[in-house]
């Protein structure tokens, strides 16, 4: 039998919802992800392009 | 394969796929959507900014070391909260070989957090300060489920290292107890925003 998948936020209250939207604007405020960490795992891309491009070309 | 990310309406298995292919374009709306749930993760944890930094590459390296291994690419929240938390016990790990238990951490987000802007307008200040004052596990929980809307209690429990059982009392405890202390600022009754 297949498991549902069924999230927390999907069994919550409107209230408790409204809690945890303005939560999450107050950390994403607060502690935000720096610049810098998300232009580092953007250029991880770098390395999968030129690689599979390499072996496009190959077949 | 291309895959058009600027509606933002993509699948997690369409980007993954796309970007597996090597579309930057995948890749970046990968990392630009499900950072924020990565960092909470190692967040969650106490981990510095800077170890956190750490937590975040090393997942994102996880991930593209790994991309033909995802059984389930629906399911890629899940898969990278879970890694950023062995990523983060690991980080963890490596800390407390290096510096005593009782240093405290320089890194304060209660001290920090006053001059941020946004904590600024009083309605945040007090949602906030109610935060604060939450247990240590409770803000874990909370921090995780806010950036991470699709997981479920099995995932929340895999990403914060507790039994999925005890994920919907705690999440029903921690919001119970934050909504009480910030009604005692006027905010959250029921009804009201």
């Amino acid at each position: 039998m297949r498991r549902v998948h069924v999230s927390v936020w999907g069994l919550l209250g409107r209230t408790d919802r409204a809690v945890l939207n303005q939560l999450r604007v107050l950390l994403s405020g607060i502690d935000p992800v720096p610049r810098e960490v998300l232009t580092a795992a953007d250029s991880l891309g770098q390395r999968i392009a030129p690689c599979r491009r390499v072996m496009a070309h190959a077949s | 394969m291309q895959v058009n990310t600027t509606s933002g309406t993509s699948t997690a298995a369409g980007l993954l796929s796309a970007a597996e292919q090597g579309d930057r374009a995948a890749w970046s709306e990968l990392v630009d959507r499900y950072t924020p749930t990565v960092w909470a993760v190692a967040r969650a944890h106490r981990l510095s900014r800077a170890d956190a930094a750490d937590v975040v590459q090393n997942t994102w390296l996880t991930l593209m070391e790994n991309m033909k291994g995802i059984h389930n690419p629906d399911r890629l929240s899940a898969w990278l909260s879970t890694t950023a938390r062995r990523h983060s016990l690991r980080a963890l790990a490596a800390r407390r070989r290096e510096i005593p238990v009782d240093e405290p951490r320089s890194d304060s987000l209660v001290t920090e957090a006053a001059d941020v802007e946004v904590v600024r307008e009083a309605w945040n200040a007090a949602l906030w300060k109610a935060f604060t004052q939450l247990s240590d596990h409770c803000q874990r929980v909370l921090r995780v489920l806010v950036h991470s809307p699709e997981l479920s209690y099995e995932q929340v429990a895999a990403a914060v290292g507790i039994a999925p059982g005890s994920v919907g009392p705690t999440r029903g405890r921690c919001l119970s107890e934050l909504r009480r202390k910030a009604a005692l600022a006027g905010l959250f009754q029921e009804g009201v925003r």
